[in-house]
């Protein structure tokens, strides 16, 4: 860190973003103060300066302001530059202030926050008195422990592929995957990964933490074009899930238990034959995931139809006895 | 932003980034507390005025010398006559957009509001095309659509500070029960919304779960969270197991892996052939019963031994209601 880059960087926006024309490395050098006399660590110095400039995100072109120049030159586009016209209502700066803390990263909490401070800046609004008052009592969390996560957020941002190993769930090799990444999206607390893989050459959905070691950038930006009407959600949504039509179960359950089981059941009598129980009718999807739920229940659930379910259902309590 | 956060080393690359957004800062309002800035930027005001001097003392040398900003400070407030052409803030970077998009999604998800809603819009709307990735970044909130209204009903009760009476799920016991809570805030943790509140019941806070809410009235009454109320650490996970519950150890098969990242371990070992054997502290083993039912023969309870024979005699009891 040194107080004399930051003057120095800070003067060369200024200076291009004032200027219309563009200016040449010796043109930046005579107005900069900072720059050494010697022409080598002169440039060396330069090109670092552009880079972090580059890196804050600041918009520098470069270009000849005619034909007849030599020299390429740089400038900053005013308009390219500013955050465009912005006013926040008191209520939205405090909403504000909730948002920037909802990301438990410190990496994505400074972005948050960074992004909050610019919209503060822009705006005169944003000062009115009583903002704690009026900010809504929710206070989500977002954390990113998987460690696979800061360079596959970077990927989708830049649009370049990627190359992990990866350990399938239920199983314990590792395969080397490789991805074009369409997006990230976090459900239940765990961040996924959805893109096309190369190998497989469909679409697939990978859990971060199942991801071993380093994920390798593979490509240049802008290389991965994610397709139109890619819904990352959507494939997020039902990755361990697979959509089967809805089947309906009949079960006996003891009246005054299977709460849940009350709950979603679509038709629900008293069992004549067996007092104290009821029987219930309820819609589900996967016969696999439904049985195991019904296991759950133990000597309160008893399933009467469909065959297959009540087989299931009695399979996993015998396996429990196994 | 803590005080020992804002004294740590800056690099100069950060540091201008915050002088970019705080000169026009500062130009927006014309004159500012020094204090309310600091605290705005999470800064000391000495690193403020450090700040300030900073970009007072940027001069351009050519073609003709100056400065390009003149500030001043004195008692307690700062102004800006001049601040050229920084007088308005850098655009939002891909990532700042995305960040904060993000997360402005999750507030309206959980029944942030109007405001949250009308912030998204104007953000989009500044971010241009750094606010276009976020659709690539996303949180699917798992709630129920029965819990979002009930988030709305909630979040009614917050603002008027009213007491609700709440029909709750209890899922651990499979049953339901009703009680009075005085509500402190909403909390959104893992794709799913709680409410944290004082329980009139249980004489404490507790966390409820809103899918697992079945109703919920507001009352004509004003809520009361007694001092002694503490909001649950988030930071430190929702439900924490004390180191004095009760440790289960259970075997699980390949097929019930899973089970060993859903719920909180205390140890995880590998026995080979894609088996693992975990080892987890909770105060209620009653869940631990009705998971071995589900499971069937894809975990085994290893220990205690009596909670093993207890799901044994459960099993037992309902395959006999099938013969």
């Amino acid at each position: 860190m040194s107080k004399r880059r930051t003057e120095r960087l800070l003067s060369i926006v200024v200076l291009l973003l004032s200027s219309r024309r563009y200016l040449t490395a010796e043109q930046i050098r005579a107005a900069v103060i900072g720059y050494p006399q010697e022409q080598e660590s002169f440039k060396r110095m330069f090109e670092r300066d552009k880079e972090e400039l580059r890196d804050l995100g600041i918009p520098l072109e470069t270009g000849r302001s005619a034909t007849a120049d030599e020299e390429i030159g740089y400038r900053i586009s005013r308009q390219d530059y500013e955050l465009p016209e912005i006013q926040l209502e008191p209520d939205e700066a405090a909403v504000l202030g909730i948002a920037s803390r909802v990301w438990q990263s410190a990496a994505l909490e400074g972005a948050a926050t960074g992004a909050a401070l610019k919209l503060r800046a822009a705006s005169r609004e944003a000062d009115a008195e009583g903002e704690t008052a009026q900010a809504p009592g929710i206070q989500p969390r977002l954390t990113t422990q998987e460690p696979a996560f800061g360079a596959l957020w970077e990927a989708v941002r830049d649009r370049r592929p990627v190359a992990f190993d990866h350990v399938a769930g239920g199983r314990s090799e590792v395969t080397r995957r490789t991805l074009e990444p369409w997006g990230v999206v976090n459900r239940r607390g765990r961040w996924y990964v959805a893109g096309h893989d190369r190998a497989r050459g469909a679409p697939r959905v990978f859990r971060m933490n199942r991801i071993v070691g380093p994920v390798k950038l593979v490509g240049p930006p802008g290389s991965v074009t994610v397709p139109e009407g890619t819904d990352v959600r959507e494939m997020v949504k039902d990755w361990d899930k697979p959509q089967t039509r809805k089947h309906n179960a009949v079960l006996r359950v003891r009246a005054d238990a299977g709460f849940a089981l009350h709950r979603w059941a679509s038709q629900i009598e008293p069992d004549a034959a067996h007092p104290g129980w009821d029987r219930l009718t309820i819609a589900y999807s996967d016969p696999d995931w439904y049985a195991g739920h019904l296991a759950w229940f133990g000597q309160d659930v008893v399933v009467l139809d469909p065959p297959e379910l009540r087989e299931a259902v009695i399979r996993r309590l015998k396996g429990v006895l196994a | 932003m803590s005080p020992a956060n804002s004294a740590r080393m800056v690099t100069s690359g950060e540091r201008l980034r915050r002088l970019l957004a705080l000169v026009p800062y500062v130009a927006t309002r014309r004159v500012v507390g020094l204090a309310e800035t600091a605290a705005t930027f999470g800064m000391t005001e000495r690193e403020l005025i450090d700040d300030l001097n900073l970009a007072w003392c940027v001069e351009l040398k050519a073609p003709e010398p100056y400065c390009p900003i003149d500030l001043s400070y004195e008692d307690g407030e700062i102004s800006i006559s001049q601040a050229e052409s920084i007088a308005r803030p850098l655009r939002l970077a891909a990532d700042e957009a995305s960040a904060l998009l993000v997360a402005l999604r999750m507030l309206a998800e959980a029944g942030g509001g109007d405001a949250v809603q009308r912030l998204i819009a104007k953000i989009e709307d500044a971010a241009g095309a750094a606010g276009a990735a976020p659709s690539q970044v996303s949180v699917l909130q798992v709630d129920s659509p029965n819990a979002r209204g009930i988030a709305v009903t909630l979040n009614a009760a917050l603002a008027a500070h009213r007491r609700v009476h709440l029909r709750h799920y209890v899922q651990k016991r499979d049953e339901a029960t009703e009680r009075d809570v005085d509500p402190m805030r909403l909390l959104v943790v893992d794709g799913r919304t709680y409410l944290e509140g004082w329980c009139r019941r249980a004489e404490g806070v507790r966390l409820f779960r809103l899918d697992r809410v079945i109703s919920v009235d507001v009352l004509d009454v004003p809520a009361e969270v007694p001092e002694e109320a503490e909001e649950v650490d988030v930071d430190a996970g929702l439900f924490q197991a004390s180191p004095t519950d009760e440790l289960v150890e259970l075997e699980l098969g390949p097929a019930a892996r899973r089970v060993a990242e859903d719920y909180l371990c205390e140890s995880v070992s590998e026995l080979g052939d894609g088996r693992l054997r975990i080892g987890l502290r909770t105060p209620d083993t009653n869940w631990v019963r009705r998971l071995a039912l589900r499971l069937g023969e894809d975990a085994r309870v290893i220990s205690p031994p009596e909670l093993a024979e207890e799901i044994r005699a459960e099993a037992t009891a309902a395959l006999a209601l099938y013969e």
